[in-house]
């Protein structure tokens, strides 16, 4: 039966549950309950002469985080639900689905066109993989597009006082291991295995409403930007619980762990590696602003490990550890985790030794 | 039609935020963001004055998901706005400064000794008093030793110092308070009284380069010391 694209009140149906979610829903509640409880214990701490000073420092650190990702996770959702109503499905096929190889080579710069941080970027990647982009396009876009963008090559070239060696190996770094990560798990996985069952099913439905069916006739300007706001809205009711507790957790972090922490245990170059990687991992901080911590560095640590800091953030950290969860099976979660982590480790130890001194 | 008014209730709650952090609680702005990064929140709160239009609009259309499994997800939703008043009497303080700058004292001496050394021994006294901004003056203390400064710090008395000095400190945001990095100088505080942990101090003074430890690194000789209220922008850029 031939669907028509109708953005009326009144034929609007909601894309019916996946049989197989009741038991991610159920998880996803008891883990929201769980947060909720958490939050109020800290809330009510915070009263006590004790805790003030921690949950004050952590209620400020909390509330910048939100302020300045918010903004930049609800544009997301807005260019998200965008190319969703706006984009059409052959322009997708066309760029992304002739060839694997170029498909994931193009999506690991799309950032230069389409430049957004890795808070926005899933809303974003929600919708390019409803509109039938390949597993390992969307990986490469995902990884690649919160480095390779002019936003935070400026970022970057600011915070290294314009030298410009650090902005062209952050970018190239991020690139050259998005487009790996695509390609190699791009064999492995598929939308079928890779991609949590709503996911899965919003991508068989096109945009996941009954009602749509978009590019089968040309509805007038005004009912498609209403329905592209509309699915601005919903992605970012999707996300958005995610982005509140990974920016709880990372500002629990900055405020609870001290540096002399991190400082202790640097030793050789692949500790300080690694220790950065894990700070990248704790700290949580936006693409945009992370060259700011990792210049912070320079003098105490090697090129490299600041290196590490600046290309491992954008591609994993705990916030996006939960985003992805709203997103990718808990299998290609692992696969994608292990093979950031790996790559990342391995570019930046041979970066140390074939670069000592690149910056 | 309770999702989408819960909806629209967050969506409006969150932009009602920012519209008032944007228009009326600057100040509370300030300890948070960046200025250059203020347009952020006035876009926030445009789309989600575009998104509470949209989900008034559709208040009558029924949501994938039942309110029963995805209440608590909307609550997380309000849960930073719970902490604005925690946020607001906050403040980031000596021990914000000493967990973000475990060993930032003994490498800002390292690094001025080398500075300082290369100064002239007879380093002209230039009376002139020169209003430089702190950022200015902790990166480049060589190019203002023996002049008069004037700066508005916070004051950390340290036990590794000795009794008449103390540390002045501020913290550099280049996005967000989240990312706010220490910086600071030494201050001799040449017969006034101790000033209090974490109080707000202009110090006006002469550089001078000083030796501690057969550590050198320039200090502010203090001609006065005055209790100063928090500025409108505690952070510097």
């Amino acid at each position: 039966m031939k669907i028509q694209y109708r953005p009326s009140l009144s034929s609007y149906q909601p894309a019916p549950l996946p049989e197989n979610s009741s038991l991610t829903l159920e998880l996803s509640w008891v883990m929201g309950l769980l947060f909720l409880a958490v939050a109020l214990l800290v809330l009510l701490l915070g009263q006590t002469p004790v805790y003030r000073p921690l949950v004050g420092a952590m209620s400020i650190n909390f509330l910048a985080m939100m302020v300045e990702a918010l903004p930049f996770m609800l544009i997301g959702s807005l260019v998200g639900g965008v190319i969703e109503v706006f984009v059409p499905v052959a322009w997708v096929e066309r760029v992304f689905q002739r060839r694997h190889l170029r498909g994931v080579l193009v999506a690991g710069a799309m950032g230069l066109v389409f430049p957004v941080c890795e808070c926005a970027v899933v809303p974003v990647i929600r919708r390019l993989l409803s509109k039938g982009v390949p597993f390992g396009a969307a990986l490469a876009f995902l990884l690649g597009g919160p480095i390779v963008n002019p936003l935070v090559a400026a970022s970057t070239a600011v915070a290294y006082s314009f030298t410009w060696h650090p902005v062209a190996l952050r970018l190239g770094c991020g690139y050259l291991i998005a487009v790996v990560v695509g390609l190699l798990l791009g064999r492995w996985f598929n939308r079928d295995n890779g991609l949590t069952a709503a996911i899965q099913q919003t991508a068989s439905l096109g945009c996941g409403h009954i009602h749509c069916d978009h590019g089968n006739d040309k509805p007038g300007l005004k009912s498609q930007l209403f329905h592209a706001l509309g699915h601005a809205a919903d992605g970012f009711f999707s996300v958005g619980s995610y982005l509140v507790i990974g920016t709880f957790i990372a500002a629990f972090v900055r405020s609870a762990v001290s540096l002399e922490v991190f400082n202790q245990l640097l030793g050789a170059p692949w500790q300080a590696i690694v220790l950065m990687m894990a700070m990248a991992v704790l700290l949580n901080l936006c693409s945009e602003a992370d060259a700011f911590i990792a210049a912070s560095f320079r003098g105490l640590l090697p090129p490299s490990a600041q290196l590490a800091f600046m290309v491992l953030g954008p591609m994993f950290d705990l916030k996006l550890l939960l985003l992805y969860f709203g997103l990718f099976s808990k299998r290609a979660i692992v696969c994608l985790v292990s093979a950031v982590l790996s790559l990342v480790l391995l570019t930046m130890l041979a970066l140390h030794y074939l670069l000592p001194n690149s910056f | 039609m309770i999702t989408r008014l819960l909806q629209a209730g967050i969506m409006g709650a969150w932009a009602t935020f920012f519209t008032w952090l944007f228009a009326v609680e600057q100040p509370t702005l300030a300890r948070l963001l960046h200025p250059r990064l203020w347009w952020l929140v006035l876009a926030g709160a445009v789309v989600l004055l575009i998104f509470l239009g949209v989900a008034l609009r559709r208040i009558k259309m029924p949501t994938a998901q039942p309110l029963r499994w995805s209440w608590p997800a909307y609550l997380i939703l309000l849960v930073p706005l719970c902490f604005v008043g925690q946020m607001q009497s906050a403040r980031f303080d000596s021990q914000t400064f000493r967990d973000r700058s475990p060993s930032a004292i003994e490498t800002m001496a390292t690094v001025q000794e080398q500075e300082i050394q290369q100064a002239t021994p007879e380093t002209p006294d230039i009376a002139t008093p020169v209003e430089e901004s702190f950022i200015q003056i902790v990166q480049d203390p060589q190019r203002h030793v023996g002049r008069r400064v004037e700066l508005l710090c916070q004051a950390l008395p340290d036990t590794r110092l000795p009794d008449d000095q103390f540390i002045c400190y501020r913290f550099r945001i280049n996005c967000c308070a989240a990312d706010a990095q220490p910086v600071f100088i030494f201050v001799n505080r040449q017969g006034s009284p101790p000033p209090a942990k974490d109080a707000w101090m202009r110090v006006k003074g002469r550089l001078s380069p000083h030796t501690v430890n057969g550590l050198t690194f320039a200090l502010i000789q203090a001609e006065s010391l005055q209790s100063e209220a928090e500025p409108s922008f505690p952070f510097i850029f």
